[in-house]
């Protein structure tokens, strides 16, 4: 299992996806959580070798965290290279390595506060919190279904 | 603007004959990190100012380092220095592999024509799948250095005034030499695959940016390529050293920026040519061209075929050839990575030089992947910021870029037409792309990279836009 916690930690509630992220190493150990400020191509080889992957990112105009299941796909304009989205990093995934998860999801937290700031807003703090308990249940259904 | 980092314009303005009068690369977004750093410990100051920037991180970190060195007055330990080098040469390794294989390489295999919705790293995928998947291992394995340097890939917080936080474990130097055979022999395709560019595009690229300007870098005690440390040496478009052994630390009085009421981003220029004409480039075109040699000898005979391109001049004045020079620089970021990692000194354990403010004033300033960076700080008796000046890479290549945009335009379009075609849009682009400008950093700007491009009659009516 993979978990992809990606946003600007300087940027106030945008780096409620790293924070999560960090959050879920802590609580499980044996899942590999990586933080980065932007979805990046490299990404690819990690993502074709794990099962499941978890992207976690701060999302405006949602009002709870929520989960969805995503498949490979590319942006509707051209891709960004400097930075890509979970869809494109799927289809990067696939292309190059032959292969990605059973399942991938995107996990959204809610996100307002973008100013200057490390820290996050209240609703989003506690928007980050219900996103790792959220990763938790979903970790352990996982783990359940590969036994 | 696209496969750059940040937001960008550009707008070409005809005359009353409908031919290109003007054309310009304005940057439309402003962060201000020198302002909100102000009130900020110097300590700090490494952490912050990495996250200018989500590409070249290591490299302000480093340079913040610097200048925090140069505050505290302290001269750092010898394998402090050299993990500060290797991580240098990681993050140049990264992106230029980035810039080269997969911002650059989809209009050299695919063509400046071809369809812009395959001509980005999917379409190289499906014309050339090793070559794309090597450019990612290749950037990954910079990566992989920065990771292991730092624990995180970006914003990594390891280098600190004095020195560095951790020494190397002597587990992870092996697992880095370990990927050191696969990245010889990626650069290696790598420039390969540049020449064969060269005679692809023979016609065109003599229209890519090819003037004369002065040429702004760092070299060693020795004259040698340098990227970390050294002097600064000037050389003019005639391949003529006019300043050498400059102090970085006063990098003020050789350097102006003006400002032009279209863009963000600053024009920094020579200050005794005066502006503009006190244009020049700095990044790879500038550094391998500066340089009297290249201490890893794959490297070095690769400067030797660069510099017979500038035949008799001896100086290699086509921004084209960024591309050549950034491939040259990934081959030598291999191979001194893989010296620095034999380097006994480099598992060390004294790593930090400690010291508290001694100074109110410091500079630092490295060869970033995309030119010199320089940070410069003053700071209160209790090491607090007070001022804070960052002259960023792009920033100073920006009157070059405005002049390659403007060949290209001129040369490419016809204004009769009123209308621009995608092909000779992505042209223009690709001119400023040679210079794989990060606006992100050189702005500090936040964002995604739209496309805007406006074609502009005499009396300011747009005639024509893409927006992408």
């Amino acid at each position: 299992m993979l978990v992809i916690g990606y946003g600007n930690t300087l940027r106030g509630d945008d780096g409620a996806g790293v924070r999560a992220a960090e959050h879920v190493a802590v609580r499980h150990p044996e899942v590999r959580c990586v933080c980065l400020h932007q979805l990046v191509p490299e990404l690819a080889e990690q993502i074709a070798d794990c099962e499941t992957v978890f992207f976690i990112d701060a999302q405006e105009n949602i009002s709870q965290s929520s989960a969805r299941l995503i498949t490979p796909g590319q942006e509707a304009d051209q891709p960004r290279t400097h930075f890509l989205s979970p869809e494109s990093l799927l289809t990067l995934s696939l292309q190059l390595y032959r292969h990605i998860p059973f399942k991938a999801y995107v996990i959204g937290i809610p996100a307002s506060q973008f100013e200057f700031s490390e820290e996050l807003s209240a609703e989003t703090n506690r928007a980050m919190q219900e996103c790792v308990e959220m990763v938790d249940r979903l970790i352990l259904d996982v783990s359940m279904e590969n036994r | 603007m696209t496969r750059i980092e940040g937001h960008a314009k550009i707008t070409i303005q005809l005359d009353d004959n409908n031919d290109v009068a003007d054309a310009r690369f304005h940057v439309n977004e402003f962060r201000g990190f020198e302002k909100f750093t102000e009130g900020r410990l110097l300590w700090e100051m490494p952490g912050i100012t990495s996250r200018i920037c989500g590409i070249c991180p290591a490299s302000h970190l480093l340079t913040s380092a610097k200048a925090g060195d140069d505050i505290l007055a302290v001269e750092i330990p010898e394998t402090a220095e050299k993990l500060r080098r290797l991580l240098t040469l990681a993050q140049w390794l990264q992106s230029h592999a980035l810039s080269f294989f997969h911002l650059s390489a989809p209009d050299f295999l695919l063509g400046f024509d071809s369809n812009p919705a395959t001509r980005n790293i999917f379409g190289l995928i499906a014309a050339d799948k090793e070559f794309a998947k090597r450019g990612i291992r290749l950037r990954k394995f910079g990566q992989e250095i920065i990771e292991i340097l730092g624990s995180r890939r970006i914003h990594t917080p390891w280098t600190v005034p004095g020195g560095v936080r951790e020494p190397l474990d002597p587990a992870k130097k092996d697992v880095m030499l370990g990927w050191i055979p696969e990245a010889k022999e990626t650069v290696g395709l790598a420039l390969d695959a540049i020449k064969k560019i060269h005679k692809k595009f023979a016609k065109e690229i003599p229209e890519f940016g090819n003037f004369r300007s002065l040429l702004v870098g760092l070299v060693s005690k020795d004259g040698g390529l340098e990227y970390y440390d050294g002097f600064l040496r000037i050389m003019d478009g005639n391949g003529n050293t006019i300043a050498d052994k400059l102090d970085p630390k006063k990098y003020f009085e050789y350097f102006g920026e003006a400002v032009e009421p279209w863009s963000y981003l600053k024009f920094p220029y020579y200050k005794p040519f005066d502006y503009p004409k006190g244009m020049y480039r700095v990044g790879p075109l500038a550094r391998v061209n500066i340089c009297d040699f290249i201490e890893t000898p794959m490297a070095e005979e690769e400067r030797k075929i660069f510099k017979k391109l500038g035949g008799n001049v001896g100086v290699v004045n086509n921004s084209f050839y960024y591309h050549y020079a950034r491939c040259i620089e990934m081959l030598f970021a291999v191979e001194k990575i893989e010296m620095l990692l034999n380097d006994p000194a480099i598992l060390g354990q004294n790593i930090r030089s400690m010291a508290s403010i001694n100074r109110t004033e410091g500079v630092g300033c490295t060869e970033a992947p995309r030119g010199v960076l320089f940070h410069h700080y003053h700071v209160n008796k209790d090491g607090v910021i007070q001022k804070a000046n960052l002259v960023i890479a792009t920033a100073q290549n920006n009157i070059a870029m405005n002049r390659t945009v403007r060949q290209i335009a001129t040369h490419f379009i016809d204004g009769k037409k009123g209308k621009i075609t995608e092909g000779i849009l992505n042209r223009v682009e690709a001119g400023i792309r040679c210079y794989d400008p990060c606006l992100s950093c050189s702005t500090h700007a936040l964002g995604q990279m739209p496309l805007h491009v406006e074609l502009l009659n005499a009396g300011g009516e747009v005639l024509d836009e893409i927006r992408r």
